[in-house]
């Protein structure tokens, strides 16, 4: 089997099992809100949680760990673009994983540069005579930066999309996360909202 | 202005070639090549000193400056996975493979890519899916803890 072959068909194998289990009540996260048809409950991760969990760099993003119990017998039709982050009088949709890593990638490839020594011998000859003679050029090339291949920005793909809260039907409790571009400031609480239908939640997320 | 310089130089890089995308922070680099016409005119030589020279002499040719270039690379392109905490005669898994023991595998250099690593102790392990990413090092305290099944 080609490796791009194998890397699809381990992605489409991973995708039935992607997001995170939910714990085993609304109550066991800091947050939670009962909307029409379904409680909402929601965790922000703090920075050090985020790096030791993440091989990828979210330093930029407030990443949210949300869980959704649809009500006994009703079928949520979870779309992430439903949720939003309200703070510093912005309002930030959460951001895919597959943007977020060609984003790095890209990012990481513009990056870093070498110091290139360029050492010389030379001769040279003329009316003068003839001599010769050493030297050292001093120049800057470019290199790439950490996670700067094709290759990683598939693996960073690959960690966030596997632990990301997945678009679909949810007849039970599903749960995963979301990640919000913030930047490098990052206020001290925000508000998680969530409208789906009937459904119209907010949560107040505060402690980083 | 008494000294009139014609130079004509081809100057010749042959692309730099990173042989070390296997290993980090080498890189080989290339060869690179100065050629060219000189020619000068009459002109005058001075000095600091306040004296100097008429040269009316016309002078006239070439020059070779072969040469090579290394650089030192910041790109590694591998990721680094450093295990913390584990037994040093722990066994270490990466995809159900054997790898070897903690002890030589406190740091693995692996390709990017994701990996199912599991460190045995015994009864105990500790199990995680990685992620490599090049150039980036991946601390994990690999404490077992977990009871392994027997199978």
């Amino acid at each position: 089997m080609r490796p791009a072959t194998l890397l699809l068909f381990i992605s489409f194998a991973a995708a039935a099992n992607n997001g995170l289990p939910a714990r085993p009540a609304p109550s066991d996260y800091p947050v939670q809100t009962t909307g029409t048809s379904a409680t909402v409950a929601a965790d922000w991760m703090g920075a050090d949680q985020v790096k030791g969990s993440f091989s990828t760099d979210l330093s930029d993003y407030v990443v949210v760990e949300v869980a959704l119990y649809p009500k006994d017998g009703k079928s949520v039709d979870l779309t992430t673009i439903d949720f939003a982050l309200r703070g510093d009088g912005r309002m930030i949709r959460p951001v895919d994983p597959r943007s977020i890593a060609n984003i790095h990638q890209k990012r990481a490839n513009k990056r870093g540069s070498d110091l290139v020594l360029y050492p010389t011998v030379g001769m040279s000859t003329g009316t003068w005579g003839t001599g010769g003679g050493v030297g050292v050029g001093v120049g800057q090339g470019r290199s790439r930066g950490p996670a700067s291949t094709p290759r990683d920005r598939d693996v960073m793909e690959m960690e966030l999309e596997e632990k990301a809260l997945q678009d679909g039907q949810a007849a039970k409790p599903v749960a995963g996360y979301l990640y919000f571009p913030v930047g490098k400031k990052k206020a001290a609480g925000y508000d998680l909202e969530y409208q789906n239908g009937d459904t119209d939640v907010k949560l107040r997320l505060t402690g980083n | 202005m008494g000294m009139r310089r014609l130079m004509a130089v081809t100057t010749l890089a042959l692309a730099a070639v990173s042989a070390a995308e296997a290993f980090p922070r080498v890189r080989v680099g290339g060869v690179s090549g100065n050629f060219g016409y000189m020619r000068g005119g009459p002109g005058y030589w001075g000095s600091p000193y306040g004296y100097g020279f008429y040269d009316p002499f016309w002078y006239y040719g070439s020059f070779a400056h072969p040469g090579y270039f290394g650089s030192f690379a910041q790109g590694p392109g591998m990721g680094e996975v450093k295990l913390i905490g584990a037994p040093k005669d722990a066994l270490v898994y990466v995809d159900n493979a054997y790898a070897g023991e903690v002890r030589k595998l406190k740091t693995m250099w692996l390709e990017p890519g994701v990996y199912n690593l599991e460190v045995r102790d015994g009864d105990r392990k500790f199990t995680r899916r990685i992620y490599v990413l090049s150039g980036k090092t991946l601390d994990l305290k690999a404490t077992p803890t977990e009871v392994a099944s027997t199978k």
